[in-house]
């Protein structure tokens, strides 16, 4: 029961320490409970979905499935904190100012409470589908009494949740006039360390390079394993042995979401619309760019002696070959020759 | 509201992963290939070769979904039971590298790069 309750409590402390912030920042907007709560209901939803089909989508895009998935959902919830983030750096002084005078909360009503929810839900999709996995999988095998597995998972489920509600109350004892602007840093640094995820999933699928590294190896300072090491992952994207590109991820996002607010904050009174389209060029850009960069680099690259349908593979000789799908995945036989 | 537009093409932009198929192409210059058991990895010492990059398929022979982790490695994957999963490592700089099931956490093994 207890390593049941030991995995459910680090997969579930993850999802609760994201939700935690997104409550803290949304802090006195009115129906923020209902809509961060749906987002998690239905990101918890996804996960048992997820769950369900984990087999096929292990096995989707040649076995890089649940990593271009891992990814896709990280970089939603990085867009939408990044869209929070700089719609806060426009409107965070008025907010700030209003709560100041009435003492309580009165918050634009337009605030993007659906970013927040997305994201919310992103986090706990992604923590959730790998602890339904998990216990569907223990429940399944029947070693366990289905006792044993329900206390362990109520157990281990309420932990995390618990040390989430530790650190909202724990924010929430920040005087009023730094809330935010400790939120803000928070969510900025969740973000970097989400897209940093994102691109470490990305080069686990061997889709971007990862551009040397480990750069720094403080596993023997702070284990990621451990409690704290876990923490800090989850809040600001600490790793032990980050690849290059991860650390570019973590710093390109970062400073420029900075560059994007303080832009957004100097312009807000000339044009809107302009600072609209530098956060979409902004993150798409380089979101995208990556991927692209990858891409373009691609012809010096050598390629798999096997053929996926639609490949084309060019020859010295410059002769081309259309080779039909021999299904990678499944043929023994090719696997065998390239081990 | 005119940030909505940006943020739906930012959205869209998000899912660039997901297109990646089925262009992919792999460069590595081996594969190795690992199960997981009740009780150990098969091989539980796996020898490969150090400064290129190398697939990994593993594959999990349990009952229940495993979680294939390595700090030293930076990598993690769930491979659910009786699945096996593709796993992009390397290069790597000459040198043992423990991995373990973060599920059954006294299942370990080691990756040795020469």
């Amino acid at each position: 029961m207890f390593s049941t309750a030991i995995i459910v409590f680090r997969e579930t402390l993850e999802a609760a320490l994201v939700v935690s912030i997104i409550m803290v920042a949304s802090y006195g907007v009115a129906g923020r409970g209902l809509w961060v709560g749906s987002g998690a209901a239905l990101g918890f939803a996804g996960a048992c979905l997820l769950a369900v089909f984990a087999g096929a989508i292990t096995a989707a895009a040649e076995g890089i499935g649940q990593e271009l998935l891992n990814a896709t959902i990280l970089m939603v919830a990085v867009i939408m904190l990044g869209w929070h983030t700089v719609w806060m750096s426009q409107h965070g002084r008025e907010i700030s100012r209003e709560m100041g005078e009435v003492g309580k909360a009165v918050a634009a009503g337009d605030r993007p409470l659906y970013a927040l929810a997305v994201a919310a839900g992103a986090a706990v999709l992604r923590e959730g589908s790998e602890t339904v996995l998990f216990l569907y999988g223990i429940a399944s095998a029947g070693e366990d009494s289905t006792g044993e597995i329900l206390s362990g998972a109520l157990l281990g489920g309420a932990a995390g949740i618990g040390a989430g509600l530790l650190l909202y109350r724990g924010l929430l004892s920040i005087p009023m006039r730094y809330l935010f602007g400790v939120t803000n840093a928070m969510i900025l640094l969740l973000t970097a360390g989400l897209a940093a995820q994102a691109a470490g999933f990305l080069v686990q699928a061997d889709i971007i390079p990862a551009l040397g590294g480990p750069v720094w190896d403080t596993t023997g300072i702070l284990s990621e394993k451990s409690l704290l090491g876990k923490v800090l992952h989850s809040l600001v994207g600490y790793e032990a042995r980050p690849s290059g590109v991860q650390v570019l991820c973590y710093v390109v996002i970062l400073g420029g979401l900075l560059l994007l607010s303080a832009l957004v904050r100097s312009r807000q009174h000339h044009s809107r619309r302009a600072g609209a389209g530098l956060l979409a060029l902004g993150l798409a850009a380089g979101l995208t760019g990556l991927l692209w960069a990858y891409n373009a680099g691609a012809e010096c690259k050598i390629c798999y002696p096997n053929i996926a349908y639609r490949e084309v593979e060019i020859e010295h000789n410059f002769s081309i070959t259309f080779a039909k799908r021999t299904d990678r995945n499944h043929d023994s036989a090719a696997w065998s020759r390239s081990v | 509201m005119p940030f909505r537009h940006g943020l739906l093409f930012c959205v869209i932009a998000a899912m660039a992963p997901l297109s990646v198929y089925p262009s992919k192409s792999g460069a590595q210059d081996a594969g190795y290939a690992l199960t997981i058991y009740d009780d150990r990895f098969e091989p539980s010492t796996l020898n490969v070769k150090a400064g290129v990059k190398f697939q990994l398929r593993v594959k999990n022979a349990r009952k229940v979904a495993a979680e294939f982790e390595s700090s030293e490695l930076n990598r993690e994957k769930v491979v659910p039971p009786g699945q096996s999963a593709v796993i992009y490592v390397g290069p790597l700089a000459p040198g043992t590298y423990p991995f373990f099931d973060d599920f059954h956490q006294s299942t370990r093994g080691r990756l040795i790069a020469k």
